[in-house]
């Protein structure tokens, strides 16, 4: 008997070490292993630090008035709420509704169209755009290196001076994907802790029975991109993935966004063009032409069926998250002036 | 014993590393290009950068040594125009081959440091992807109209890959292979097309790209 737990305890040790999963983050059991390498960018405590406090400074825009936070508010789960479009330096309007952030080490692709493919390169993409920071890289590395307010941080976090611009794209990407949110109503029923209400459970069928072929879980999207029939804004005249790929099958197709904390990330859409849920149910059943055999059949739930699906959607809210302290300004950071 | 020593000093030192130096000239009509300074009359060349990688040094058609480094060479700072190759004295090498780009593996392993750093700004930020080649100039017109020109090549995967593998003779001068690279066909390919910006992965970038098979030719020594 002690031989085969001796055994056991020597795979437990191999495999835990093979995949090298920090401790710092932690997810349910029913979760599959991210998608990120953090092998390649291993995670600490003073890295996530460094990330969070960039995350937080408004020194990567253009004119120090646009921080990354400004348009992903962790109090709704990093996302840019009541605003169809975000806006950026000089009062410039971009051309899509700021995604939420989470469980960003599980995505392959980043962006509505896919653009980015890897997270460590994903805060390039605001810092450059013209409507968003309007900065570049370089500039942005100037501006932290002689900046009094980092100078501890990016020893601590890389026993070095300066920071390069591999180190400053890591440290966000940290931050990033620290951001975990895995503890709504319904992961706590999936642990056995709580029980859907009746309507919720009711809601849940439903919800399996005509959105879960792409909003999947246990993240609520499967990662993919979809075309759902949304007329095309002539003023924005967005194609979405086909925009990157040129490829005329991904023509208004957009990335699947994640249905966990939707009640916090309203408007909805890519372009926020739904303020509530219950106008995208309604989209759904009056606005598909049922070309894509996973998207649900046209005028078949009833008003009482699309109140059931809203009371299961706000079993995915997670208010620890988006109430995090962790993941909140870190004000002790900002107090001391810029040189 | 003395005489089994020597042996095994002498193999050592047959495989003791050297360096080769490999310089790259830009070129017009045979002629060196002056950055910021009018040439046939007519163009001015601003910038001429590119990513080298995936070298591999030949031996009648067989690798006999493999680098995994990936290089950006500027041709318009004096400083970055060279790449060194760490070789074994003895091995014979009759060619070398390389890729003009950064594949896309290299893109999905996550951010990377050195010539890889995006700070170089050899990296696209509106979707990810390195800029294999940047060439930037003006050409004047009609005597007096200029006209800039500015090539971002880029795009690691089908339908717009425009990495291109490029071989040529391995001929040194002692521990440099000095390498001329003729820019004739690709301004040549702006009077042909009128086309003076590429700045994303797209069939005319493919179309550029095919030129770059034409424009590495070795100095003979």
């Amino acid at each position: 008997m002690k031989k085969e737990l001796l055994w056991i305890f020597f795979v437990v040790v191999i495999s835990l070490s093979y995949f090298k999963i920090p401790a710092l983050i932690s997810y349910p059991n029913y979760w599959p292993k991210p998608v990120y390498n953090f092998n390649n960018n291993p995670i600490t405590a003073d890295k996530i630090l460094l990330g969070k406090v960039l995350f937080y400074d408004p020194i990567l825009s253009q004119d120090s008035t646009i921080s990354c936070a400004s348009c992903h508010s962790s109090y709704v789960a990093f996302t840019h709420v009541d605003h169809p479009t975000s806006h950026g330096i000089n009062d410039a309007i971009g051309n899509r509704n700021a995604p939420a952030l989470f469980n960003l080490a599980w995505q392959k692709k980043f962006m509505w169209d896919g653009a980015i493919s890897h997270l460590d390169f994903q805060v390039l993409a605001p810092i450059a755009n013209k409507t968003e920071m309007g900065s570049d890289l370089k500039t942005v590395l100037q501006r932290v290196n002689k900046n009094k307010r980092y100078h501890e941080l990016i020893v601590k976090a890389y026993k070095t001076e300066q920071l390069s611009g591999e180190q400053l794209l890591k440290a966000m990407a940290q931050f990033l994907l620290s951001l975990i949110s895995a503890d709504s109503k319904y992961d706590r029923v999936r642990a056995g802790k709580e029980q859907f209400t009746e309507q919720e459970a009711t809601g849940y069928a439903l919800f399996n029975e005509n959105c879960a072929s792409c909003h999947t879980e246990p993240f609520f999207t499967n990662h993919d991109f979809a075309k759902n029939d949304l007329p095309i804004d002539p003023n924005l005249n967005d194609l979405g993935r086909y925009e990157i790929t040129k490829n005329k099958k991904d023509s208004l197709h957009f990335k699947v966004p994640s249905l966990r904390n939707i009640a916090f990330t309203y408007p909805y859409m890519h372009d926020g063009r739904f303020k509530k849920l219950a106008d995208v149910l309604n989209h759904y059943q009056t606005g598909v032409s049922n070309g894509d055999a996973r998207l649900p059949a046209k005028n078949h739930l009833t008003s009482r069926d699309k109140i059931d699906i809203i009371a299961f959607l706000m079993c995915l809210s997670d208010n620890g998250f988006v109430q995090n302290k962790a993941f909140q300004f870190p004000i002790n950071n900002f107090k001391q002036q810029n040189p | 014993m003395y005489f089994r020593l020597c042996v095994l000093f002498c193999w050592f030192f047959s495989f003791a590393r050297a360096q080769t130096t490999i310089e790259f000239i830009p070129t017009f009509q045979h002629k060196t290009v002056t950055f910021n300074q009018v040439f046939s009359d007519s163009i001015q060349l601003h910038a001429f950068s590119f990513y080298v990688g995936q070298i591999e040094l030949l031996h009648k058609d067989k690798v006999v040594k493999r680098y995994d480094t990936y290089h950006l060479l500027t041709l318009n700072d004096s400083s970055k125009t060279t790449i060194t190759l760490n070789q074994c004295n003895n091995q014979a090498v009759d060619a070398i081959r390389m890729l003009i780009g950064v594949d896309s593996a290299t893109v999905e392993h996550g951010v990377l440091a050195g010539d890889l750093d995006p700070m170089n700004g050899h990296f696209w930020t509106w979707q990810s992807g390195y800029i294999h080649l940047k060439m930037e100039g003006e050409i004047i017109r009609n005597q007096s109209e200029k006209k800039s020109f500015a090539y971002h090549i880029g795009g690691a995967t089908a339908p717009t890959n425009t990495l291109q593998t490029v071989t040529f003779p391995f001929v040194k001068r002692g521990n440099k292979l000095v390498v001329e690279l003729t820019i004739d066909p690709l301004l040549n390919w702006i009077a042909a097309t009128n086309d003076y910006e590429i700045m994303s992965p797209s069939p005319a970038a493919v179309a550029f790209s095919g030129l770059f098979q034409q424009l590495f030719k070795p100095i003979m020594p």
